[in-house]
């Protein structure tokens, strides 16, 4: 993957979900924003792991049980900062006669939610390439 | 076909207007296509009972709270609770619950015990976004959060509108089956919808996002019961769960007087018994 295939591939990613964590690499999680930065800006030694990382995740073969492990991690913190962006006194309902406030959304849709999330993450990095494994 | 909707608005809020207000719009799209509709608006149990036997309906659609063996109408008033109160109201007809958890067992009982022909509920929470409690702004599109009015709306009816798809399915003719995937189809419509809408703040962002975990969830939530066709429906169960008891200690009862029979039998016997064997 060259840095011109990191444009690409950044250029592709809608602008709002630029900021949201993608990849989870050594104990912190990175935004393809940070991605973008560290490989296309800063031409760091970071940058290149991030990209290397990528790029195996990327390919069309199926993700290893590690990535996915580091995707989950990702999707947890992408969860938790969507939920940071909803309104303070935002709340779904249930037809149960239950107000879930902000701080049980993640409680009550968390499995639903990290399959989603996953989803959507390896979608953004596989881009073309993805398909659909999930029952 | 004849198909009623009990349409509440009042449950612990104002909201099973949400729902309802999606209702409406497809019972008018169903009378527009010939088919007998009848809404109900605000039902009692006692008005959905009386509209139920008086119309005979063919599909029945409801919105209110639930668990697993409970439906209630409006103001959470009590309309069924499986095994023994109003299970027969549902006999003869397909149902369709906009209601919680009444998919775990609710669903299951009234098409295995209490003849209704098929029941699409949900077997968890069914959630969905709202203004809440503090402001009325089902079916407009109002919200307090500055989202794009079209959006929002579209947010807070496509969980009882892809639910309400499976009286169009059933009124399109498709079995139970069938409809029920016709439900889950249009839910994963919005979620692809949702998934591509370009968002252009945050907030929107955050509800886009929630909206596809609650369209996942629900999705996987979504059970059918149903009658498979050329199968007679189970006969109705009467019996209370005491009643079960009874029966349990009857049968222990008769047990016990066929050991006391069997020992004064034993006796008999023994106190008859051949005088050769005696002599030993």
């Amino acid at each position: 993957m060259t840095e011109a295939f990191i444009k690409q591939w950044y250029s592709r990613i809608p602008e709002m979900e630029r900021d949201l964590p993608l990849i989870y690499y050594k104990g912190k999680v990175y935004s393809p924003k940070d991605v973008y930065e560290e490989v296309v800006e800063k031409h760091s030694e970071l940058g290149e792991e991030l990209q290397n990382m990528l790029e195996r995740m990327a390919s069309p073969h199926t993700v290893s049980y590690e990535d996915l492990k580091s995707i989950k991690i990702a999707a947890e913190e992408r969860i938790k900062k969507l939920l940071d962006y909803l309104p303070k006194d935002f709340s779904i309902v249930a037809l149960s006669g239950e107000i879930i406030g902000k701080d049980q959304i993640l409680e009550r849709l968390r499995n639903a939610a990290i399959e989603f999330e996953m989803r959507k993450i390896l979608k953004l990095i596989k881009g073309d390439n993805y398909e659909d494994t999930f029952p | 076909m004849k198909i009623l909707f009990l349409e509440c608005i009042h449950g612990k809020y104002n909201e099973l207007k949400y729902s309802s207000c999606v209702a409406h719009r497809i019972a008018q799209e169903l009378k527009q296509e010939g088919h007998q509709v009848i809404e109900v608006v605000k039902p009692t149990p006692e008005v959905a009972n009386m509209a139920i036997k008086k119309y005979r309906p063919d599909i029945v659609w409801w919105v209110g709270h639930g668990n697993q063996h409970i439906a209630t109408l409006e103001n959470v008033s009590l309309w069924i609770d499986a095994p023994d109160y109003n299970t027969g109201i549902l006999r003869g007809t397909k149902a369709c619950a906009m209601a919680c958890l009444t998919g775990v067992y609710l669903g299951m009982y009234e098409v295995k015990k209490a003849g209704c022909l098929a029941y699409l509920g949900y077997r968890d929470y069914v959630y969905f976004p709202w203004c809440g409690k503090n402001y009325d702004c089902a079916c407009t599109g109002e919200n307090p959060y500055g989202v794009n009015k079209d959006l929002w709306l579209d947010m807070v009816e496509c969980v009882p509108e892809s639910n309400l798809y499976f009286v169009k399915g059933l009124a399109k003719g498709l079995d139970p089956k069938k409809a029920a995937d016709y439900s889950v189809e249009r839910f994963k419509y919005w979620l692809d919808y949702f998934e591509k809408y370009k968002a252009t703040d945050r907030v929107t962002l955050a509800l886009l996002h929630l909206i596809c975990w609650i369209i996942v969830h629900d999705i996987k939530a979504t059970v059918i019961y149903y009658i498979k066709s050329g199968t007679a429906p189970s006969k109705p169960v009467h019996q209370k769960p005491s009643s079960k008891v009874n029966v349990k200690v009857l049968a222990e009862a008769f047990l016990g007087f066929m050991a006391i029979l069997a020992l004064i039998g034993g006796i008999h016997a023994y106190e008859n018994r051949p005088a050769q064997e005696l002599r030993r």
